[in-house]
């Protein structure tokens, strides 16, 4: 069989799905700059890649499998199969605004939402009926309530330090954000029987 | 860059609108030449195919009015569809899946006696597509309809010819994942006469995504218990060959009688040869809200989604005024030609004879002659 390639997001997560890939036995370092590495023993080429590029490698089949935080997939159209969920990396997407501040969904005014994640959010509150107006920002969402963009943000939220440090608290969690393995559909169907080996190496017991 | 000074020319003076001028809107498609040719030529071979077995054509239109199809769409497939206003007001929508616009014509022109009746179709559609999908080609639908029989004997001449195309195009290395939507209605008919109607799409989507954790939730919500909630999982998340389906046989009493059908598909293909091409997949249930029985599709390594889709909908012709069974398949073809490229002799001839006498009049009848005997002449 090919070897199966495998993306690794670059950042954030880099770290722990190394560190879990080896706990199952797999050999995974990359020295210096490089971002391809090959497990000869296992049959499998790790590569690494931005984050949010992601989708796109594994949509298209350069690599067949990889792995990637929900919260990248929410922005994609891409359609992909969820194969396994990792043990780390869960977060919470969650919408927050200054101490006190209430969302009362009983007014007819849109609500006013800074966020990096504009599609999710939409669909969000649309399905629930609740109109809004979205301001897509690339970072330092908290910024927004305190100066006086927004009311609201919504954004990820894992401790909730930076929340509390700008004096804004958790509304509400909209949804839990997870890690998973990702393939695209045809991948997953034409080779289920190796990474579905895989799945159950990485599901194991250390 | 090569770029003459005439086009340097059109790029000035088309400055005002450059992003329309490059580009064709999303959704569609332009090729031509070596490409082209290719295209059709795989095609032709595929029609010759179609008509050894004894299919004929059937030209649908590009547009019908939207209202009459408005209920046998799925939302996600609702989404992707072009829709205008023609000069009366009424709401059009343009052909983005042939078998509905299919259905609609045979409904109204046939009668019993035609019956069975064998269609194939080769056409363009159109679909939108998110600037991301650069790999989607959902151009063009080739495929085949058999109007009038039920049973395993149809079903196995459809899964048959389309397997037969593929060979046909040299496209040997596919996986054809059969699964069933009966199978899937009627393990969740309790469930989903209970909800009265809006979770049948949720659970369809969940089941043809492989969203496990989202189907056991929707159904933890519909009030199925955790032991049969484990078992529709596992007979969903299925696949393999015929022989080990006995693994999840007894999960489900209600599934008995798909599953043993499944098995009687499979055996009857392993014992024509295509045991290595054919596997059970039951989470291939259809996207098509109009499937009512077997449903499946065909991947290939390189091309990120399925390349051909079909299966059995025996009510979809009774809306349209004719209640007959039914059966199809259909092939997403610009996905594929890229794939089949050269190796399969579909590309134009090299061999060229290029004739230019001085006296134009003997070059012409010369090229006459040789074009007689089959050469391909330019003058």
């Amino acid at each position: 069989m090919k070897n199966i390639t495998i993306a690794i997001p670059k950042g954030r997560l880099e770290k722990d799905i190394i560190s879990y890939f080896r706990s199952r036995g797999f050999d995974i370092s990359f020295a210096g700059r490089e971002l391809v590495f090959s497990d000869t023993r296992n049959g499998v080429d790790f590569i690494l890649v931005k984050n949010a590029d992601l989708p796109i490698y594994v949509a298209n089949g350069i690599a067949g499998l990889g792995v990637c935080g929900e919260d990248v997939l929410l922005e994609t159209n891409y359609q992909v199969y969820k194969l396994f969920k990792f043990p780390f990396g869960g977060t919470k997407m969650c919408i927050a605004g200054i101490k006190g501040t209430v969302l009362d969904e009983s007014e007819c005014k849109p609500v006013r939402i800074a966020t990096k994640f504009p599609g999710f959010t939409r669909n969000y509150f649309h399905s629930r009926g609740i109109p809004v107006e979205i301001i897509k920002l690339s970072g330092s969402i908290e910024l927004a309530p305190i100066l006086g963009l927004t009311h609201f943000i919504v954004d990820l939220v894992q401790t909730g330090k930076t929340l509390k440090e700008n004096n804004l608290e958790i509304i509400d969690i909209l949804k839990e954000i997870n890690v998973y393995l990702i393939s695209n559909p045809a991948y997953y169907k034409l080779n289920y029987r190796g990474v579905d080996a895989l799945i159950t190496r990485l599901s194991g017991d250390n | 860059m090569g770029k003459s000074k005439d086009y340097q020319d059109i790029v000035n003076y088309r400055a005002g609108s450059m992003d329309k001028f490059l580009q064709i809107p999303r959704g569609t498609e332009s090729f031509s030449l070596e490409e082209a040719f290719v295209h059709r030529k795989i095609n032709e071979a595929l029609s010759e195919l179609f008509y050894k077995w004894g299919y004929l054509p059937i030209e649908t239109p590009m547009f019908d009015f939207y209202d009459i199809y408005r209920s046998m769409l799925d939302p996600a497939i609702e989404e992707k569809i072009y829709k205008l206003i023609d000069r009366d007001g009424d709401l059009l929508m343009l052909r983005s899946d042939i078998t509905l616009f299919m259905a609609k014509q045979m409904g109204l022109s046939l009668s019993k006696e035609d019956l069975p009746v064998r269609v194939c179709y080769s056409d363009a559609i159109l679909r939108y597509q998110s600037r991301e999908s650069i790999s989607h080609n959902e151009f063009f639908q080739v495929g085949c309809e058999l109007i009038g029989r039920d049973g395993i004997r149809g079903d196995l001449e459809i899964i048959l010819l389309l397997l037969e195309a593929f060979m046909e195009i040299g496209v040997l290395d596919i996986k054809l994942h059969i699964g069933s939507r009966a199978l899937f209605d009627s393990v969740l008919s309790e469930v989903l006469d209970r909800d009265g109607g809006g979770g049948r799409s949720r659970l369809l989507g969940s089941v043809i995504s492989r969203e496990w954790e989202n189907l056991n939730r929707e159904m933890e919500n519909l009030g199925v218990d955790s032991s049969a909630r484990e078992s529709m999982l596992e007979v969903f998340s299925f696949i393999g060959s015929g022989k080990e389906l006995s693994r999840i046989k007894g999960r489900i009493g209600r599934a008995k009688e798909q599953i043993d059908y499944l098995e009687e598909i499979y055996s009857m293909l392993e014992t024509l040869g295509y045991g290595d091409v054919v596997r059970i997949d039951l989470s291939e249930v259809g996207l098509q809200p109009y499937y009512t029985g077997l449903s499946f599709s065909v991947y290939t390594e390189g091309v990120d989604s399925a390349v051909a889709a079909g299966g059995r909908y025996n009510e979809l012709l009774k809306s349209f005024g004719f209640d007959s069974p039914a059966v199809g398949f259909s092939i997403l073809l610009r996905k594929l030609e890229a794939k089949i490229g050269k190796k399969n002799g579909f590309l134009p001839s090299k061999e060229i004879v290029r004739i230019d006498d001085s006296d134009f009049i003997t070059s012409y009848r010369r090229a006459k002659e040789l074009r007689k005997e089959g050469k391909i002449v330019v003058l």
